[in-house]
């Protein structure tokens, strides 16, 4: 990202907060106490903080899947489905498999939601990559698709029969650590850090991550090169598949316990819109999940003590996301006369 | 044999027709808020955003004003305020189109949530006997015939009008001079503005068009196919109907085709229900359906692309005898 | 290789390159047949390819010089290891070639979309002949390139063909065919109207076979 585009995402965040403060204090609240509540919902105390790090990781997670696929030029917009296969497969795996140690449960749980994660998105990026179909309307419908047969699978075959859409709880020996308590925040924090460090390293310090920007950047240039461009689109799509699927299989394996129907409500397009703030910068991601995040736990907190809705929260994080997309918004006439 | 037949028949009926037209239409309507701007090569996925806004501003007006006209009026004046913020966002700053339709869809599920709850005083859902539907064309002659009457019959307006509408663009995007405009500066931006023409300024037309029609989808949804206003209540329509743009490659009477095929598919599902099949499968159905349509139809784009481009003579034309020669 | 642009000459550098599939006849390299094989595959029996679009297909624009100088040899050792990459290594390769080859550039970090024309070609152009291929193709490799640098690129040709490799070369520029070229073979509309050898080719006589006439023989 360059200079300019830091400068304008803070711009947008100060802006944002103040048409926000503005609407609160129209409508009869005491501005500067709702941020302080917001803020104080975000960070004060170990449930509150652990929140925030809860609603972090999918958030981080999701982004990063849909900025891999983006290096391949994919616009993968099903990442939420991915995350739904992702998790039910490690609550299969979760309450099915019995009598192994945690690391390997874990292990084996999200190892089968990865693989379920990258088999999914790996059909929408066939398609685009060998016939050209368009992978932003696959995978908008695939979401759908993917939602539903989660939502069957846990109503019927794999039902907990508990009244309730949920599959039977998983093992202990498969649930996440929590740390932070009473929060759910888990040491899935960690597995997400140490994916981002890793995807990190793999895009720009091997041949893989090579390959895959070349691709992403000039298939034709990667066929004469001798990189088989089709094949390396779909390897990116299904590593982002895999990266949903981890996500999906974290909240099953933190926060749930089991895999609940319909339990996101729209995760990873909120991790899409972090990333397309980040400008798909690896390094921003984290920076701009961390914020949504604070946002969106703080509104709980926030509207809890101060009466104002949440959804005024989610108005101007899209308020934001509005200003902070738009490029060279900020500039002064002097650099905006330069750059003409 | 004879149950299944029967079961078939009762499945398989002309009164799939109307339920096909009925459950198009709101696709139809976004659809065409899609095509329009698709033709200028911009991304419209804020239509599930500017429907969602045009169905709750037709609920709360005709709710308080009685007047489902007026309710239809200032539908499609929100959703053109909603496009022209996307408009000015992306043609004038530059903004990633999809992220500014992401944000503008986030936008309006919030603002509606908190209206709702602040003008409606409801939660979850609105319904009152006060609201005022959008009215539904009887014609008086046909209800003699069972049959015809099931199919052409007591359609709302804009079911009507939807396909009236598909014709319309059609006629709009290739028999004029300013679709041809539209669909050069869509195709090769560079060479309409040498040509004399203002792309931004043919942009941010189509970017208002786009949000006329997503305000009639959204009012239409609340006033026409239903008679109430749930939160998000688009329910995804609206990407189906990007999706269906995709089909037709945005050519509006094959975007509708696309649109028909999701109803068909939609109708036949909901009825399949009630035999048996978990409803999650009768869900899936419609989008099962269209990916299935449209990656058949890419295949075999691909495939007769490849042959166009052989020397070899794939369709029986005549030779024009272009032979590469070995070379040593 | 002579010929107007357009006579099929581009479809068959990209058919001896692997970026075409072939649907009759064979190529034979070496002793082997190398039709329908992959990009790779050809690079890997020891052919090199300058092509004819360099914003295109010979670079990638949005990548640094560093990074299209190590398009071929990335994957190999020392470059990288496993599947890591030795940027350091990398870098005093970029280095060492932008000095070789005379590219003018502030710095191997910036992308190559920032180039001129002819420093552009020479990214490509040091690319591929440090490989040390046995063969080369190069596909009109002056195109849209300032004086001194078409001098430059045709020196390095030059130098080339001296080493013992061989050089394909494919132009429409007369001069250009004239002054490197051992052997000239020209097409038109998708056949190969005659072989001439330099010593017999005139500009007469290569005009008329690229505009579909027969050569006339030195008397």
């Amino acid at each position: 990202m360059k200079k300019n585009d830091y400068v304008n995402t803070l711009i947008s965040i100060i802006i944002s907060f103040l048409l926000g403060g503005i609407v609160i204090a129209i409508m009869g609240y005491n501005p500067l106490e709702t941020f302080s509540q917001l803020f104080q919902g975000a960070f004060v105390g170990n449930f509150n903080l652990g929140c925030t790090l809860e609603k972090f990781v999918p958030l981080v997670l999701t982004a990063l899947a849909f900025t891999v696929s983006s290096a391949v030029s994919v616009f993968n917009v099903g990442v939420e489905g991915e995350l739904y296969l992702g998790a039910i497969a490690a609550a299969w795996v979760g309450f099915s498999v019995v009598g192994v140690s945690s690391p390997v449960h874990i292990f084996l749980c999200i190892l089968l939601a990865m693989v379920v994660g990258a088999l999914w998105a790996a059909i929408p990026g066939i398609l685009k990559a060998y016939f050209k179909v368009n992978e932003v309307c696959t995978t908008i419908l695939f979401n759908s698709v993917a939602v539903l047969i989660t939502s069957y699978l846990v109503s019927y075959p794999l039902s907990g029969h508990l009244g309730v859409p949920q599959t039977p709880p998983i093992a202990d020996t498969a649930k996440l650590f929590r740390i932070l308590k009473p929060s759910r925040a888990n040491i899935g924090l960690f597995i997400a850090i140490a994916v981002i460090i890793f995807i990190y390293w793999l895009l720009f310090h091997t041949t893989i991550g090579y390959k895959l920007r070349s691709v992403g950047l000039n298939p034709n240039f990667s066929d004469y090169i001798g990189i088989d461009s089709k094949k390396t689109m779909v390897g990116g799509m299904m590593l982002s598949g895999a990266i949903g699927g981890l996500a999906g299989a974290i909240e099953v394996m933190g926060i749930y316990g089991c895999f609940l129907d319909n339990f996101s409500i729209g995760i990873a397009f909120d991790g899409m819109l972090a990333a397309l703030i980040a400008k798909n910068n690896i390094l921003m991601i984290p920076v701009v999940s961390l914020f949504l995040a604070v946002l969106k736990s703080g509104s709980l907190g926030m509207e809890r003590f101060t009466g104002v809705p949440k959804s005024l929260i989610d108005a101007i994080i899209a308020m934001f996301i509005i200003l902070a997309t738009m490029e060279g918004l900020f500039l002064f006439k002097k650099q905006r006369k330069l750059r003409a | 044999m004879n149950i299944m037949l029967n079961n078939l028949s009762k499945i398989f009926d002309y009164s799939l027709f109307y339920a096909t037209i009925r459950s198009s239409t709101p696709i139809l309507l976004a659809a065409l808020a899609a095509v329009i701007t698709q033709q200028a090569d911009i991304l419209n996925v804020g239509v599930e955003g500017i429907m969602l806004a045009g169905a709750f501003t037709a609920v709360a007006v005709s709710y308080f004003t009685g007047s489902w006209l007026l309710a239809i009026f200032l539908a499609v004046i929100i959703g053109v305020i909603f496009a022209i913020v996307m408009g000015i966002a992306h043609i004038k700053f530059k903004a990633d189109i999809f992220a500014i339709g992401m944000a503008v869809n986030m936008l309006v599920l919030a603002l509606t949530r908190f209206f709702l709850n602040k003008i409606l005083g409801a939660s979850g859902s609105f319904y009152s006997n006060k609201i005022v539907p959008i009215p539904k064309i009887v014609i008086g002659f046909l209800s003699d015939n069972k049959i015809i009457n099931s199919m052409f019959n007591n359609y709302s307006l804009f079911e009507i009008l939807g396909i009236i509408l598909v014709f319309f663009f059609w006629y709009i995007l290739y028999k004029t001079v300013w679709g041809l405009r539209l669909r050069s500066v869509g195709l090769f931006p560079m060479a309409a503005e040498t040509a004399g023409i203002n792309s931004t300024k043919m942009k941010m037309q189509v970017m208002i068009y786009s949000g006329i029609l997503g305000g009639l989808a959204g009012a239409h949804l609340s006033l026409g196919y239903s008679n109430m206003f749930v939160e998000n209540m688009t329910n995804n329509r609206g990407f189906v109907g990007v999706a269906a743009m995709f089909f037709g490659a945005a050519n509006p009477i094959i975007t509708w085709v696309g649109c028909l095929i999701f109803g068909f598919a939609d109708s036949l599902g909901s009825r399949l229900q009630s035999y048996g099949l978990a409803p999650q499968f009768v869900l899936m159905l419609p989008y099962f359906v269209t990916i299935l349509v449209l990656s058949i139809s890419m295949i075999r784009k691909v495939g007769q692309e490849r042959k166009m481009k052989s020397s070899i003579d794939h369709f029986n034309t005549q030779r024009t005898g272009k032979e590469v020669t070995e070379h040593e | 290789m002579a010929g107007v642009d357009g006579n099929g000459q581009n479809e068959l550098v990209e058919s001896l390159t692997g970026l075409r599939p072939i649907e009759k006849g064979d190529i034979i390299f070496k002793g082997h047949s190398i039709r329908n094989l992959s990009s790779l595959k050809i690079r890997k029996t020891g052919i090199a390819h300058i092509p004819e679009d360099r914003n295109k297909t010979g670079l990638n624009n949005k990548f640094t010089i560093k990074e299209n100088l190590i398009a071929n040899l990335y994957r190999k050792k020392p470059y990288s290891k496993w599947i890591c990459l030795k940027n350091s290594l990398i870098k005093e390769y970029a280095e060492g070639l932008i000095k070789k080859f005379d590219i003018r550039a502030s710095g191997i970090d910036i992308p190559v979309e920032s180039l001129s024309g002819g420093n552009a070609q020479k990214v490509i152009v040091a690319r591929e002949v440090d490989l040390n291929s046995e063969l080369i193709i190069a596909s009109q490799p002056t195109r849209g390139v300032d004086v001194g640098s078409i001098e430059s690129i045709r020196e390095i040709l030059n130098e080339v063909k001296k080493k013992g490799a061989v050089v394909l070369l494919v132009s429409a520029d007369l001069e250009e065919i004239l002054s490197l070229s051992d052997r000239i073979a020209v097409m038109y509309e998708g056949k190969i109207m005659g072989i001439v050898s330099a010593s017999e080719a005139t500009e007469l006589n290569l005009g008329l076979l690229m505009t579909g006439g027969k050569a006339i023989e030195k008397e």
